[in-house]
């Protein structure tokens, strides 16, 4: 039956097998034998190949799940006929079921060898187009696994220059990871030049010149990739620190501000983080800090780096700055994971006294206090936190229990230092 | 065809890869060629439609007679079926003489076998004028099997069981059973128990067998398959992949998984030997005695069972309706259904073809030539002699068709 749906079936997608330039219709070559009816039609039952594939998958699912990897390889070595199908429009499908499984197994295999491992690679690399670039950034992550760099970046050197017909979005996409990845292999071989270097007691020019050659090419790479929206976190960082090594500061600080600031960029709360640490290392005005950390404020409240910021409005001279001191850190305590953390309070307490020496200093705290008066007692000043807080740190209760009554005026709160009857 | 498409399924016969036989000056080529290329082995039905379809088509003479020395007939191939099912009958005397031992289970198989009408070898005989349909052979004999051992055991999830504990207390405590019942006190009875227990475990094993043979078979030939230039372009670089792959994973296994090549064989099963032993699948019953499920009344040998069960009729277009196998069985006994299910393993059929064959049997036994609207049979045992009372007065026609 599937030799006469064969002739006479409709033509079938051919893109992976051929030239996707060639559009051109294929012509159906009609039969010369006359087709007898069939007497038996079995209707689309599946055929017996089919069924045979089917059934050896269903049996390598269950041997995978149950961590049977040598019944697995064994009923590998019958699915691999699955390849040979005619029907064109499962060929795809079962590429992918052949490429991932067979990775699959080989990781748990004990005996099991890179040179079995480059075999399937290249092996299911050439045998269509759809997947070649997927298998080529698979096949390079597991040589950087294995320690093999440079066998890693040449993997990816070849698939970075492969071309084949029009290039879609997805192979676009792939494409851009491919040269990231390029790149940060580069900037490994380049930190493994430096820290040769600093061992060695004499530094040879042609050293210099070839760490250099590295750093250009991963730095020509990295800011094509950063133009791209996106998250590039390692690959920033790793731009970054090649640059401050050369002293480029000002284009690190470019390059940082671009990442954090560009609005076609997703929002990143990283991105304001390592803008701040940047400019700590290079001891920047206190100012610029605090701008920086504003904006992750917004982004963030919880984020630790809060406490810094909190510390800095506090020692800053505006007057305003203290008020938003207390908001920051009223913020940060409506998060449950800073509850009992001494150094958060000690803060606020801090910030307080400095806010009620001044004449409003009451009013401003009621003021940021108003949303909060309904749920802060129980999520604080319960007497189950007392016993907590006890067990954990007498400071933490102390600092606490003093500043039950100011930030809670009114409330009979059964939060106290005093030691509840047992 | 009885193991025909099992030696195809086994390989044992050229099917899949039959394009690997012809001569090297002959070249496939073209659309045509992918009549050669073969992903299914036909079922039972179809095969046996295909074959009723060329035999009216080609106008076939008549064929040699199927007498009862032939395999065909349902006789002899009802003991292949005994000898592969472990149950008891003699080979030898059956063989040659015809005149089986009283208590073997061929006896009741032959006796039943002339009640209906199918001993003739008229009936089995293909001849277009009188005879133009091509009789399943396979599936009359097993369904023939089956009646018989309704009738013997009852088949009804109590009757069966209850002769077996009967049996066992006889046994154990070697007393002589009533009067008119044959002495015994050897522990050669046939027990449907022991014989359940046996039969279930080896089909079980044979059912995850066949299963993985289905998993591991291999559909490909040697010589690559291909229609013209660009296919055979393709088709190479397929095998190659695919090829390579296999071998990385032959290497990685310990042992390769093949189909065990058992050798060709029209037996499923193979009894005889310690359990496991040679690779049987269990000790041979077939040396076993019926003496506990037979007495001897009046002076004929009778079955002890008194009980026959049938399903119920009802009134059918046999155009529009196929089988009632499906809605029937939830309410058929259980051990019916497992020996339905048995036979049809080992024919390598659809259990629902076997239970037409078995109704089609039992109508042939009461004389009933189909399934007609609103007649009930109510049916008498008297000593060994079957009679037939009807409803409706009705003469009595032979069921030749």
């Amino acid at each position: 039956m599937d030799a006469l749906d064969e002739l006479l079936g409709p033509p079938v997608d051919l893109e992976d097998e051929s030239d996707s330039s060639d559009n051109s219709s294929r012509k159906r070559h009609k039969s010369k034998l006359p087709l007898a009816k069939p007497l038996c039609a079995e209707g689309q039952t599946e055929s017996g190949f089919h069924k045979t594939c089917r059934t050896c998958l269903e049996h390598i699912r269950e041997a995978m799940l149950h961590h049977r990897w040598q019944e697995a390889a064994e009923y590998m070595v019958s699915y691999t006929q699955v390849l040979e199908d005619r029907n064109k429009g499962r060929a795809l499908p079962n590429k992918e079921l052949i490429w991932r499984i067979s990775t699959e197994i080989l990781h748990h295999l004990s005996h099991s060898t890179v040179k079995d491992y480059n075999i399937i690679y290249e092996r299911m690399k050439h045998s269509g187009v759809k997947h070649y670039l997927m298998i080529c950034l698979e096949h390079s992550f597991h040589l950087m696994l294995h320690g093999q760099i440079e066998g890693a970046k040449q993997q990816l050197s070849v698939a970075e220059s492969w071309r084949h017909g029009k290039v879609s979005s997805s192979q676009h996409q792939r494409h851009k990871l491919i040269q990231a990845y390029r790149s940060l292999l580069d900037y490994m071989i380049w930190c493994d030049k430096k820290s040769t270097l600093s061992t060695n007691n004499f530094v040879f020019d042609s050293d210099n010149q070839a760490m250099h050659t590295y750093f250009r090419h991963a730095s020509v790479n990295l800011q094509d990739i950063l133009k791209n929206p996106g998250i590039w976190d390692p690959f920033i960082l790793c731009y970054v620190e090649m640059l401050e090594f050369y002293g480029d500061n000002e284009e690190a600080l470019k390059v940082l501000n671009d990442y954090a600031y560009d609005n076609s960029f997703p929002p990143n709360p990283n991105a304001q983080v390592y803008v701040y640490q940047f400019l700590k290392r290079h001891n920047a005005p206190e100012k610029k800090l605090i701008k920086v950390l504003r904006n992750l404020q917004i982004l963030v409240p919880s984020h630790e780096l809060m406490l810094e910021y909190s510390y800095l409005l506090l020692q800053s001279e505006k007057t305003s700055d203290t008020e938003k001191a207390l908001g920051v850190l009223l913020e940060m305590l409506d998060f449950a994971c800073w509850r009992s953390n001494l150094d958060v309070w000690t803060c606020l307490k801090a910030v307080t006294h400095q806010l009620l020496l001044r004449e409003d200093g009451e009013m401003t705290v009621c003021k940021h206090m108003t949303l909060r008066k309904d749920w802060w007692p129980a999520l604080h000043f319960t007497s189950f936190h007392a016993e907590k807080d006890r067990e954990e740190s007498s400071k933490l209760l102390e600092v606490k229990a003093s500043l039950a009554e100011i930030l809670c005026p009114g409330r009979a709160l059964k939060y106290t230092a005093d030691e509840m009857p047992t | 065809m009885i193991s025909g498409l099992r030696l195809v399924k086994d390989g044992h016969v050229p099917y899949v890869t039959a394009y690997e036989q012809l001569p090297e000056e002959m070249k496939l080529v073209g659309q045509e060629a992918l009549f050669f290329h073969v992903e299914t082995i036909p079922s039972h039905r179809s095969v046996h439609k295909e074959a009723q379809g060329l035999l009216l088509f080609l106008q076939l003479p008549a064929f040699p007679p199927v007498s009862q020395q032939t395999l065909l007939h349902p006789a002899p191939l009802c003991l292949r079926y005994l000898t592969d099912a472990n149950l008891p009958g003699n080979t030898l005397t059956c063989r040659t003489q015809l005149v089986p031992q009283t208590d073997q289970l061929h006896r009741w198989v032959c006796v039943l076998m002339e009640r209906a009408d199918m001993a003739d070898e008229s009936c089995h005989t293909v001849d277009l004028a009188s005879q133009p349909d091509l009789p399943a052979y396979d599936l009359q004999a097993a369904a023939l099997l089956i009646v018989t051992m309704k009738v013997l055991f009852g088949l009804d999830d109590q009757t069966e069981w209850y002769l077996t504990r009967l049996n066992w207390i006889y046994q154990t405590r070697l007393v002589p059973r009533m009067t008119q019942r044959l002495w015994f006190c050897s522990t050669e009875l046939f027990s449907f128990r022991k014989w359940y227990r046996l039969v279930q475990a080896a089909l079980t094993r044979a059912q995850q067998r066949r299963n993985q043979d289905i998993a591991r078979k291999q559909w490909k030939g040697k010589n690559v398959f291909f229609t013209n230039k660009r296919d055979k372009h393709f088709a190479i670089k397929k095998r190659r992949i695919s090829e390579s792959i296999q071998m990385c994973f032959k290497r990685l296994s310990s042992q390769p998984a093949a189909v065990q090549d058992a050798g060709p064989s029209s037996f499923l099963f193979c009894w005889g030997g310690e359990d496991g032993s040679n690779g049987s699948d269990g000790p041979g019953l077939h040396h076993l005695k019926l003496d506990g499920v037979v007495s001897l009344n009046r002076g004929f040998v009778t079955p002890w069972n008194f009980k026959y069960w049938h399903p119920p009729l009802r009134p059918c277009n046999p155009r529009t309706c196929s089988s009632h196998y499906g809605e029937l069985e939830p309410t058929l006994p259980r051990s019916f259904v497992w020996l339905l299910q048995l036979f049809a393993f080992m024919l390598d059929v659809e259990a629902w073809r076997l239970f037409d064959a078995v109704l089609e049997v039992e109508r042939r036994v009461f004389g009933v030539k189909s399934p007609q609207s609103g007649q009930q049979i109510e049916i008498e045992e008297n000593a060994g002699k079957w009679r037939r009372r009807r409803t409706r007065t009705e003469k009595q026609t032979r069921t030749q068709s």
